[in-house]
């Protein structure tokens, strides 16, 4: 890059220009299969879709029973599963237990149902210490359970995906899946927060 | 490897950092780089996470998340023999002096790759190990120079099973590029067995190799529970 070049590519980004013309180029992939792929998992895979088995499982309880048994199977019964999500395992929150996941090796994630993971998620500070010290992990993100409450971490170690089932909050008996799933964020099902009610 | 990588129980990483409505992606490059994995390189995502993690300690605390994806993607195209090494480093004095990355599209294929990270699927489980639900197992203290997915924090620890995944291929081989099978367990911990303090549980999903059987109520740690 040349000295008037102020606004070239910095190391990175020409790192990965290059990467991406070399594998063009040896047709190892194509533009537009980048492009397909990054505007799925911007757009399309999400926490949303986790967010439907979540309402699906509280409205009707051979579901939920389901995907407790085999999440795999009950979540792909909703036509989802794929990449970072060939076996999921769900684990619900219920009263005294509360479950949260993490991966502390990297940043193992359940992709077909919450989509990419958030930055803290990845990061090293969650990492380390959520196998250590959850209740206060928990707390300082605005989490506060009651002593009695056990905790249980799913460290995704192996090729397991854990998806965290929240407890129904109270007050929505009248709510339909749909507006139900519309409660759900990502947080409560990786397990660092909970559903509040509407 | 005993790397940086392994980051169960370290202190010292403050608090987590949350950035609220966070987007999918930072930079334009962080999608690109999240895209060219999904091309056809020689070499599991056991690979990839083993080019992480040799990435060094310094450099793997101090680069991003995408970061390491590019290193992990650059490194598994050198070593598989796909990229050249020179091919790279002359794409990147191009590109830095302005040369355009190549368009190539193939909307059959794109649509292909799509479909295909969506698309449920389900490993075959073989037969289940030596371990049953309920056995109490010791985490082997073995510190193996490769790849691993067996973390510090709880070698030498006393757990019980309570799940069995089948039989699935062992990381350890996978990222050196051998195929071997190892029953896999979910092991539950006790926070205290594997901190000396607290009172939550912590599981993880251990392969066979990585565990002893461990004599019912005999550890240094004095009884265990099994429920």
């Amino acid at each position: 890059m040349g000295e008037h070049h102020t606004e070239g590519p910095s190391d990175v980004e020409a790192r990965v220009a290059a990467l991406e013309t070399v594998l063009v180029e040896r047709g190892l992939i194509t533009t537009d299969t980048i492009e397909a792929i990054v505007q799925a998992y911007e757009h399309d895979i999400g926490p949303h879709l986790g967010a439907a088995v979540v309402a699906r499982a509280w409205t009707d309880p051979d579901y939920r029973e389901r995907l407790l048994a085999d999440g795999t199977a009950a979540i792909a019964e909703l036509g989802l599963g794929g990449a970072q999500g060939e076996v999921i395992v769900t684990k619900a929150n219920e009263p005294g237990v509360h479950n949260v996941v993490v991966c502390t090796l990297c940043s193992c994630y359940p992709w077909p149902v919450l989509g990419l993971p958030p930055t803290w998620y990845k990061d090293a500070a969650y990492r380390s210490r959520v196998v250590r010290e959850p209740r206060a992990v928990l707390s300082e993100m605005g989490l506060d359970l009651a002593d009695d409450v056990e905790i249980r971490v799913w460290d995704s170690t192996a090729e397991v995906r854990y998806l965290i089932l929240p407890e129904r909050p109270e007050g929505t008996e009248e709510l339909d899946a749909e507006a139900l799933a519309a409660l759900v964020h990502r947080d409560a099902m990786v397990g660092v927060a909970v559903v509040a009610a509407p | 490897m005993d790397g940086v990588h392994d980051l169960g129980g370290v202190e010292g990483f403050g608090a987590v950092v949350v950035e609220a409505d966070e987007p999918v992606f930072h930079h334009d490059w962080e999608r690109r780089v999240f895209g060219c994995n999904f091309a056809a390189i020689p070499g599991g995502v056991d690979a990839f996470r083993h080019a992480i993690e040799r990435m060094g300690a310094r450099a793997y605390l101090s680069t991003s998340y995408y970061e390491h994806w590019l290193v992990a993607i650059e490194t598994r195209a050198v070593a598989s023999g796909i990229v050249p090494a020179a091919d790279l480093e002359a794409a990147r004095v191009a590109v830095a002096a302005g040369a355009p990355v190549p368009r190539r599209d193939d909307p059959d294929r794109a649509a292909a790759m799509v479909a295909a990270v969506q698309t449920p699927s389900r490993p075959v489980a073989g037969a289940t190990g030596r371990f049953g639900i309920g056995d109490l197992v010791r985490v082997s203290r073995r510190s193996p120079s490769g790849h691993t997915r067996c973390p510090r924090y709880v070698r030498g620890a006393v757990g019980v099973v309570d799940a069995l995944h089948g039989t699935v291929r062992l990381p350890d081989a996978s990222a050196g590029g051998r195929e071997v099978d190892a029953p896999l367990y979910g092991v539950r911990f006790r926070a205290r067995d594997l901190w000396g303090t607290g009172a939550h549980q912590v599981h993880l999903d251990l392969w066979e190799p990585y565990l002893e059987p461990e004599p019912t109520g005999v550890t240094s740690m004095g009884e265990h529970e099994h429920g």
